[in-house]
């Protein structure tokens, strides 16, 4: 069987515009949530993680017109890891290059704006259906790099991306692929998106002493997740292809698990998210006490964190106690379908640089959520071998990837 | 309706992919080697029923250079009463 690697990753979140910057952020402590400027709408105060820079400066026109935001976003992240990884842009046009993209609700923005446009006695504009297709970022990802290999797209609400990366993995183990870029997206901050979340009761309350501190994963005052858009891409490689070309070997792709709960819409399950986390392990061939590092699923609502600290416990038994856990959604939000590839290009820089971003605004942890989930501060000079990155969605799909360190 | 010309030349300028000088589009440039494809075109033509508040219900086949553009903006907004 070929192995796989990671060459290159690109992230833009709300801490920054790169990866790079995102990840420094992240271990500075900092927060990219901010309140959501509501006026003139019906929404409640609404705290959100939003992307600073505008894909419009950076991408021509004629690729802005004909792309949701997400795409654009998710162009901007898949362009940064192909930058990193090295390889001459004329390589990827051929088919043993392909796309995997997750995400959750395709061209939201494009779909509202439309609605706005509609309902407001205006003309749909001619790009509207190329605009909101679920595959509009594999189409634009393909089109910018020639790619002519499968462009793919899986969506499967907040496991998507990683589910897009898993699948990818698969492909090229199988000999389908020599090349996978993938990876997530999603642009989520719409009036009418944000207000179906409140409708579910699922988002965080803005916490007095600062919108920054509002999402609280596994604290016993956490009050919800907090939505957030950005992208985030890796690109994946045949080990041979890359060592062929001198690539830089950042990781080792090492395990994927995804199975379907099959219990509740909402609710997360014990026994789905253990089975994942089981099967990515098997997958990768490593006991659960090899694992040092979980990027948790860890949305800060009040099921999921208890559940995903249990389910944590059952696979992981006494050394349950022993791993490194956080969610760094509480500093950049919850990004949905594009959350699995954000925390996994996080999990891989973690790897990279012996440095655990902490979990913020834990202060007073559940009872139930008695783990070690790197409070509030960044854990330098650590040895990581391992990390594993959980995705647990509605709908039911838990999808956990695992990387091992290059050397 | 002089405009006509003028208005799509700011519109081609704009949309197309490879740098254009405006200065030297004239009727007779032919949207082929401007690159335009179809989706282009629809574009430009959504834009320009927005700017001159008309409806153009079809683009003939005849329709190939800038100058018929023109025309048949020109032909649509005589027939529309209020807009010229």
């Amino acid at each position: 069987m070929r192995r796989v690697v990671v060459t290159g990753w690109g992230a833009v979140s709300a801490l920054g515009s790169t990866a790079q910057q995102t990840f420094a952020a992240l271990l500075d402590g900092c927060s990219g949530l901010r309140m959501l400027d509501t006026a003139g709408s019906e929404l409640p105060p609404t705290v959100v993680g939003s992307v600073a820079l505008d894909p419009a400066t950076v991408l021509p026109r004629m690729v802005t017109e004909v792309s949701d935001r997400a795409s654009q976003l998710a162009l901007l992240a898949v362009g940064q890891a192909i930058g990193a990884c090295g390889i001459e842009v004329d390589t990827l046009a051929n088919e043993r290059t392909g796309i995997a993209v997750g995400i959750g609700m395709g061209g939201a923005t494009a779909l509202e704006d439309g609605y706005v446009r509609l309902l407001g006695g205006k003309r749909l504009k001619p790009f509207t259906v190329l605009t909101v297709m679920a595959n509009g970022a594999a189409a634009q990802i393909g089109r910018q790099y020639a790619v002519t290999g499968p462009s793919l797209t899986y969506s499967c609400a907040c496991a998507s991306s990683s589910v897009a990366i898993g699948e990818a993995f698969e492909m090229i183990r199988a000999g389908r692929a020599d090349v996978m870029l993938a990876g997530g997206a999603e642009a989520p901050l719409t009036r009418g998106n944000i207000s179906a979340w409140h409708a579910l009761r699922a988002l965080a309350d803005p916490d007095p002493t600062g919108p920054q501190r509002s999402c609280k994963p596994f604290a016993a005052d956490r009050t919800g997740l907090v939505l957030a858009e950005g992208a985030a891409f890796v690109v994946l490689e045949d080990e041979s292809h890359a060592t062929a070309r001198g690539a830089p070997i950042l990781a080792v792709m090492s395990g994927y698990g995804s199975v379907n709960d099959c219990a509740h819409l909402t609710q997360p399950s014990v026994a789905g998210q253990a089975r994942a986390m089981t099967h990515a392990l098997r997958r990768a061939q490593l006991a659960a006490d090899q694992i040092d590092y979980i990027n948790a699923h860890g949305t800060g609502t009040a099921l999921n964190d208890k559940t995903e600290t249990a389910a944590i416990k059952s696979v992981f038994g006494a050394a349950a106690g022993r791993v490194a856990i956080s969610s760094t959604k509480s500093a950049h939000g919850h990004l949905l379908g594009g959350a699995g590839a954000l925390e996994f290009v996080v999990a891989l820089q973690a790897m990279r640089s012996g440095s655990l971003p902490p979990t913020l605004n834990l202060d007073q942890p559940d009872a139930e959520c008695d783990l070690d989930y790197v409070p509030n501060r960044a854990r330098h000079g650590q040895r990581i071998r391992h990390v594993m990155s959980n995705s647990f969605a509605f709908g039911g799909t838990s999808a956990v990837l695992i990387a091992s360190a290059a050397s | 309706m002089t405009d006509t010309f003028e208005t799509i030349v700011g519109l081609v300028a704009r949309s197309a992919e490879i740098p254009i000088d405006p200065a030297a589009l004239t009727p007779h440039t032919t949207l082929e080697s401007l690159a335009f494809d179809s989706l282009m075109l629809i574009e430009l033509l959504f834009d320009a029923e927005e700017i001159f508040g008309i409806q153009v219900a079809d683009i003939p086949q005849s329709v190939t250079t800038l100058g018929g553009l023109a025309d048949l903006i020109d032909e649509v907004r005589a027939q529309s009463p209020g807009t010229a």
